[in-house]
């Protein structure tokens, strides 16, 4: 009788561990990406404090990668868009030939857009990322009857970056595939005024 | 008193319980949405905008900026195909096939991500680089010491992961597509 008093007894305080545990658990879950040191956009602010336009990132080589399970073979650039400056524009040509993806990242890095050569329209790749209010603006500048020019992406939030990837197929193609990464243009870019 | 003692005690247990489960958890890699093939995996969510908070959790201590879902995929073996960690003191053969895509690259780092140092400057092998038999299968020796054909260098005695990426993949886009897709086999050669 005495042993099952003693259990009963412990229930409260077990359940008191597991429920604090799981809160605790899902609390640092959630807050990993706003505590964690060493997130991406902590790594790419590193290697380019400031500036806008395309940042080439060094070549992945033992000792100098700015993040893990980097491909050696992919020359990687990166673009930083704030939208309360007006929309921000990334351009860049297409030869048709060399691989070069797009991605768009918030500044968690969590991917809302992402793009390859391959779907690329009229040889080229043409992206808008815009607010709602920037959306309504251009939309309120189309002439009738035409296709927007560029591809209009809705940010999700108006702080964050746009990650180029260009692919080497051999080592030594490595400078081709980082000049076709520079050669893609980012910039804010006001809307004309009405 | 004693049973304020008492609660506070059970609180210090569950937060100490609560951040060794958040740990263990990331440690362990992106958690859910796994998908296998052969001795590889990988996690097609974590490159899709509905990732959930557990990979958004290890890609923010990790600092890995994932292959988006409509550019690709990454598969990452860290045993061989008889479940066996892969370790530098063993020579492999990976060969075979991989899941259709318009470019892929194999690279060797350490448990870490990083690339390892090696005299022949070779981390990786990329699809348009390797070379191949007559039947357009491939062959690629992994091993600390030179090896002729395909050799990609491995760290005596390290433990190491291998990484496929495929680029503009057919399958990326649906994870179903994935699972039991024809990836290249990892067997292991002699060890020492």
């Amino acid at each position: 009788m005495r042993v099952r008093d003693r259990l009963i007894g412990i229930i409260p305080f077990l359940a008191t561990i597991f429920f604090v545990a799981g809160i605790v658990h899902i609390v640092s879950v959630l807050a990993m990406p706003a505590v964690a040191p060493q997130d991406a956009v902590t790594r790419l602010s590193v290697v380019a404090p400031q500036g806008e336009g395309v940042v080439l990132l060094p070549a992945a080589s033992p000792g100098r990668e700015i993040m893990p399970y980097e491909d050696p073979s992919v020359a990687l650039g990166f673009c930083r868009f704030d939208l309360s400056r007006g929309l921000y524009r990334v351009r860049t040509n297409i030869d048709g030939e060399h691989f070069i993806a797009l991605s768009f990242h918030t500044r968690s890095g969590r991917v809302f857009y992402a793009t390859t050569d391959r779907s690329a329209l009229r040889g080229k790749i043409d992206v808008a990322i815009v607010n709602a209010a920037q959306l309504e603006t251009l939309e309120a500048n189309d002439p009738e009857d035409e296709p927007a020019p560029e591809l209009r992406l809705l940010a999700p939030a108006s702080i964050g970056f746009v990650l180029v990837r260009a692919l080497a197929e051999r080592p030594n193609e490595l400078p081709s595939a980082e000049a076709r990464v520079t050669a893609v243009t980012c910039a804010p870019d006001r809307p004309p005024q009405s | 008193m004693l049973g304020f003692l008492r609660g506070g005690f059970a609180a210090l247990i569950g937060i100490a319980l609560g951040l060794a489960v958040t740990f263990i958890t990331l440690e362990r890699g992106f958690g859910f949405g796994a998908v296998r093939a052969g001795p590889w995996t990988a996690w097609p969510r974590v490159g899709a905008s509905d990732i959930d908070p557990y990979a958004r959790a290890v890609l923010s201590r990790t600092g890995e900026i994932p292959l988006a879902a409509a550019q690709g995929i990454a598969f990452y073996a860290r045993s061989d195909d008889a479940g066996i960690p892969l370790s530098g003191s063993c020579d492999y053969v990976v060969s075979g096939a991989v899941p259709a895509s318009r470019y892929w690259t194999l690279t060797l780092t350490d448990p870490n991500g990083r690339l390892i140092e090696n005299a022949a400057h070779r981390y990786a092998f990329t699809s348009a680089e390797v070379l191949r038999r007559g039947d357009n299968s491939f062959h690629i020796a992994v091993a600390p010491s030179a090896r002729p054909g395909n050799w990609l260098p491995s760290e005596a005695a390290g433990r190491f992961v291998l990484v496929l990426k495929l680029y503009d993949a057919v399958a990326s886009a649906s994870p179903s597509g994935l699972a039991g897709a024809t990836t290249p086999r990892i067997s292991r050669g002699r060890c020492w």
